[in-house]
């Protein structure tokens, strides 16, 4: 039983063309997803970091003094940021409604295509012919760039779609940013909650302790730094028989 | 080539993971919305009720305990004294003067000028390079303390002294030169 018989790989040249086409801009597709991931990541840690500056004093006066109240301050503590940063899109999104409500009352059109009417301002490109795609294995591909579907052609009867769709727009996106700042800050808070009270015994012995013991006092710093304890061992005594 | 891949492969693993993410910022956004409402609706009510919209919480408030005390603990410490130079054997006062100008006059002369009264901390600097709350120059006195005083029990009579030197006996010189041609 042969097993290139269950499988029929027939290529012809120009599926061959659209093929390595395909996988470029796949790879292309993939490295700028892999850019953006990374920018996105990076802007995460740059928000995050502003609930550093909320939690320092608290913990640094010791008044906050183990993980379950540091999160439940710095749940409080992130709560408000989140509500200070989302004041502007609530107002942008606030007086939008406003004009939308206004606007639609007026004309007494509550249905009217507003983000159709904005893409005037725009080339539009003829997405939905049928012509600029091929079948590649059964699979319905782009095959060349679209025509132009329509130019730009601003009108005036349009100028609530001109106004209100970028005011939607704007709260939406900066919203979403307020939102991910919230969610870096959220992650960054629950990260420290675990690292900031660790006690580690990374570096510690208990026989190295035990010389020149005072009690009630720690002989090594038991902070989860092992480079920066002292040696463990006491030293080898100088006259001290040697094998 | 290794950050090329490594690039790849993010995008792949954003590709696979992006409706998990888009999941999870939508979830967020609706809990943060929820959030700000009930901020929003529970600070009206403070509002009205005549208090603060975002109180201070409990551990802020201790915290500016602790920086209130720490600072008054720094203020009510005396300043370091600057140390004093060894007084001479004799009583004496030095002046030390200071050239302490204000500014210039418009005429660009130097002029000395009385010192200004103290003005709030909070004063912007001058531009002249003074602080215009700088302290009063300072007059560095370094007399010989005076004697502990003594009780009158303990102190003993006081030894008089003549302060007006007058000679007890007069001796004669007028003629030393005569006895001494005598002599040869």
């Amino acid at each position: 039983m042969n097993f290139w018989t269950y499988i029929e790989v027939s290529m012809s040249d120009n599926d061959r063309k659209l093929l390595i086409v395909f996988l470029v801009i796949l790879v292309l597709l993939f490295i700028l997803l892999g850019l953006i991931g990374m920018l996105i990541r990076y802007t995460m840690q740059q928000q995050a970091k502003r609930i550093d500056y909320y939690m320092h004093d608290p913990v640094v006066y010791h008044v906050i003094d183990n993980p379950e109240h540091f999160r439940r301050y710095g749940y409080v503590v992130n709560n408000r940021l989140l509500y200070h940063q989302a004041l502007v899109p609530f107002i942008l999104g606030a007086i939008s409604l406003i004009l939308y409500i206004a606007y639609a009352a007026s004309t007494n059109n509550w249905t009217e295509d507003y983000f159709g009417h904005f893409s005037s301002l725009f080339i539009v490109l003829d997405w939905g012919n049928p012509q600029y795609y091929a079948q590649f294995w059964g699979i319905k591909l782009l095959s060349s760039w679209p025509g132009v579907y329509s130019y730009p052609n601003p009108q005036a009867a349009y100028w609530a779609s001109y106004v209100l769709v970028p005011l939607w727009l704007t709260t939406i996106v900066y919203y979403l940013v307020v939102i991910q700042a919230f969610f870096a800050r959220l992650i960054l808070l629950n990260r420290r909650s675990r690292t900031v009270y660790e006690k580690s015994l990374e570096g510690y012995n208990y026989y190295g302790s035990v010389t020149n013991y005072q009690p009630g006092y720690p002989q090594q710093n038991p902070v989860n730094q092992p480079m920066n304890n002292p040696p463990q061992n006491p030293p080898f005594p100088p006259n001290f028989p040697r094998h | 080539m290794g950050k090329f891949l490594k690039n790849f492969g993010l995008g792949l693993v954003y590709i696979v993971l992006l409706p998990i993410l888009l999941a999870i910022l939508v979830l967020f956004a609706v809990y943060g919305l929820g959030v700000c409402i009930y901020l929003f609706f529970a600070s009206m009510i403070r509002f009205f009720q005549g208090k603060e919209m975002f109180p201070m919480l409990p551990e802020d408030v201790k915290v500016a305990e602790i920086k209130k005390a720490q600072m008054d603990a720094q203020m009510g410490t005396p300043a370091p004294m600057a140390p004093q130079a060894a007084s001479p054997a004799g009583p004496s006062t030095v002046y030390v003067q200071q050239n302490y100008y204000q500014g210039q006059k418009e005429n660009g002369a130097a002029q000395p000028s009385a010192p200004q009264a103290a003005l709030p901390h909070n004063e912007p600097i001058d531009t002249t390079g003074y602080f215009k709350s700088a302290p009063q120059p300072p007059v560095l006195d370094v007399t010989t303390p005076s004697a502990p005083q003594l009780s009158n029990e303990s102190k003993p009579q006081a030894i008089p002294q003549n302060t007006t030197p007058e000679p007890t006996a007069y001796i004669d010189i007028s003629h030393d030169d005569e006895a001494k041609g005598d002599k040869q």
